[in-house]
């Protein structure tokens, strides 16, 4: 593999990384695209933690100051049209001035709606989704928050989706 | 996980990381790693043409990859200077665990510093 995954840690957290078990889910999920990529939606999925201001409150910084093993495991959801200065960023692990700056570096709307004009994809879905990446234990995202979010990508007709983690 | 529990909902879906040996490692469907630093996946802010890059990647692999784990790198050389980068995705602030740690890890050192109970020598009159 050529691209190095601890590149950009911190020498004493890139080490804890390489020393932690993994457990490999086996066999691994598998959805064939069911169309070509010009005929199919997408939403976009990240772990970045961003709000849209105004539509929904932002990720629960109080919560994990207070207990900093727990991280926020909630959802936002970021309508397709949301404009840059709509967003709100609340990861408490990353510098989030260039997301403030432009968010199609995690969640590429503006680049996907160009996508879809071009006839590239066959369309960006209404509604993307964020959740915030620091998750101490994944078991509420894992039977409550993902489910209820891919019910919704359901109701919106999705066939596909791009992540992005942070 | 979450691209596990998505695809198993049934999604396709397309994972841009710069932790590929976490997604092999874990068994994400498909996965394009890129070496770029945390909170930019799909490159720097204004730059459309390296968003677009990675874009177009992922949705080829989507088109192409046969089978679950499929791992695809992309040999793009990040703009910014190596240090500047590790430092400037960092929080201004240290996050509520690595402050944890930090604090942890200067209460053991004062303690190593410390005096510690004294040693017995001995029985008394031996």
């Amino acid at each position: 593999m050529s691209v190095d995954s601890f590149k950009y840690l911190p020498g004493s957290i890139a080490g804890y990384y390489r020393a932690m078990p993994a457990q490999r889910i086996d066999p691994i999920p598998w959805t064939p695209l069911s169309k070509p990529v010009a005929e199919s939606r997408f939403a976009l999925v990240t772990t970045a933690g961003i709000n849209v201001q105004g539509l929904e409150p932002g990720f629960d910084q109080d919560g994990e100051r207070r207990n900093p093993m727990w991280g926020d495991p909630s959802f936002r959801r970021i309508p397709r049209d949301t404009r840059q200065e709509q967003i709100g960023a609340w990861h408490l692990h990353l510098n989030n001035r260039d997301i403030l700056a432009d968010v199609n570096i995690v969640l590429p709307v503006n680049r996907f709606a160009e996508l879809e004009t071009e006839g590239v994809i066959g369309s960006l879905a209404p509604t993307c989704y964020s959740f915030m990446g620091y998750q101490g234990d994944l078991r509420e995202w894992r039977e409550k928050y993902a489910p209820e979010v891919a019910g919704l990508m359901k109701d919106e007709a999705v066939d596909a989706l791009l992540l992005t983690p942070a | 996980m979450l691209a596990q529990t998505f695809e198993a909902a049934g999604f396709s879906t397309v994972m841009v990381t710069n932790m590929p040996y976490w997604t092999e490692q874990l068994g994400v469907p498909r996965t394009v790693g890129v070496e770029f630093p945390y909170g930019h996946m799909l490159g720097t802010p204004g730059d459309r043409e390296m968003q677009m890059t990675v874009i177009r990647a992922a949705l080829s692999l989507l088109e192409e990859a046969m089978e679950s784990g499929t791992i695809r790198e992309l040999d793009i050389e990040w703009p910014q200077p190596f240090d500047e980068a590790k430092k400037d995705w960092q929080p201004l602030e240290p996050s509520p665990v690595v402050a944890l740690m930090l604090e942890r890890r200067r209460q053991a050192a004062l303690q190593a510093r410390a005096p510690g109970p004294s040693i017995p020598q001995g029985e008394p009159g031996v």
